[in-house]
């Protein structure tokens, strides 16, 4: 569980909107294992909220979103942010109910809370 | 035990190379954020763009309090100074993957020479801090109407 699939070592993904190649970049992130889920905090300050994409599929938990430039005309005199679209991938456990899936961004940290799945009740079975 | 040092024969390089190979691996990974060094140390990211009227400087914050963040002028230098405190998630929670560095960060950027030291706004958001500094009036040519004759 919280396996990654395998990614190709340098992703680029064309931008129809700026024309302009983008690198994919994977957010550092922080997981929580609660008693009845998780808990996944990323590291992604000034996401465009419209790009921000939160699924599950096949099993797979997909977070995507574009960087959204803060300043758009100028000069730099200095540069050390990089313009980059995060993704990130995470295999999930049999254990996670998808349905449950909820998701907030606040101060550049994206938020997602999943529950497990409710165990199936213990049968007990009478010995005659 | 006396090993003699290999003699710089193929074996040797090879291991070098291979060596090299690993290094330049992982530098790569580092910079495509394949690979998240663990660190207590936090870094902030930061842009100075210069405008026509006033320089903009980004500092790139994610998951830190507004209350937590402290911004001074010191020695013609803009100086940020702050903390990423790590949330509290409560009892029976483990925390099962940290690559989020959390703790204290200090940057110091100085500042050019016709920058309005009176005149700087702040103002942070998405985990952005947007510090706006505007530029000194500068004396600016006049015109002389001459009159001619």
């Amino acid at each position: 569980m919280w396996q990654e699939p395998r990614y190709q070592k340098e992703t680029v993904r064309e931008n129809p909107v700026e024309e302009v190649k983008k690198i994919t970049f994977r957010p550092a992130t922080d997981i929580y294992e609660m008693p009845d889920g998780f808990k996944l905090l990323l590291e992604m300050p000034s996401v465009d909220r419209e790009t921000l994409k939160v699924y599950i599929k096949d099993n797979q938990l997909h977070i995507e979103g574009e960087k959204k430039k803060d300043v758009s005309d100028g000069k730099f005199l200095l540069q050390e942010i990089r313009d980059v679209a995060y993704e990130r991938v995470f295999e999930l456990g049999d254990d996670i109910d998808a349905d449950s899936i909820s998701a907030r961004y606040e101060q550049g940290i994206l938020e997602i809370t999943l529950k497990k799945k409710e165990k199936e009740p213990v049968k007990e079975i009478k010995i005659q | 035990m006396y090993r003699p040092f290999p003699p710089f024969g193929s074996e040797f390089m090879k291991e070098f190379q291979q060596f090299r190979e690993q290094l330049n691996e992982l530098l790569k990974n580092v910079a495509s954020g394949d690979v998240h060094l663990a660190s207590d140390v936090m870094y902030p990211a930061v842009d100075v763009i210069e405008q026509d009227q006033q320089y903009v400087y980004v500092v790139e914050l994610p998951g830190v309090k507004k209350e937590d963040v402290k911004l001074m002028v010191k020695d013609n230098s803009l100086v940020l100074e702050g903390e990423r405190k790590e949330p509290e998630m409560g009892q029976d929670v483990q925390k099962i993957r940290g690559e989020i560095a959390y703790g204290k960060f200090q940057r110091t950027l100085p500042l050019p020479e016709n920058a309005d030291l009176d005149k700087i706004r702040a103002e942070y958001k998405n985990g952005v801090l947007l510090v706006h500094i505007d530029k000194k009036e500068e004396t600016k040519p006049r015109l002389i109407d001459v009159q001619v004759q």
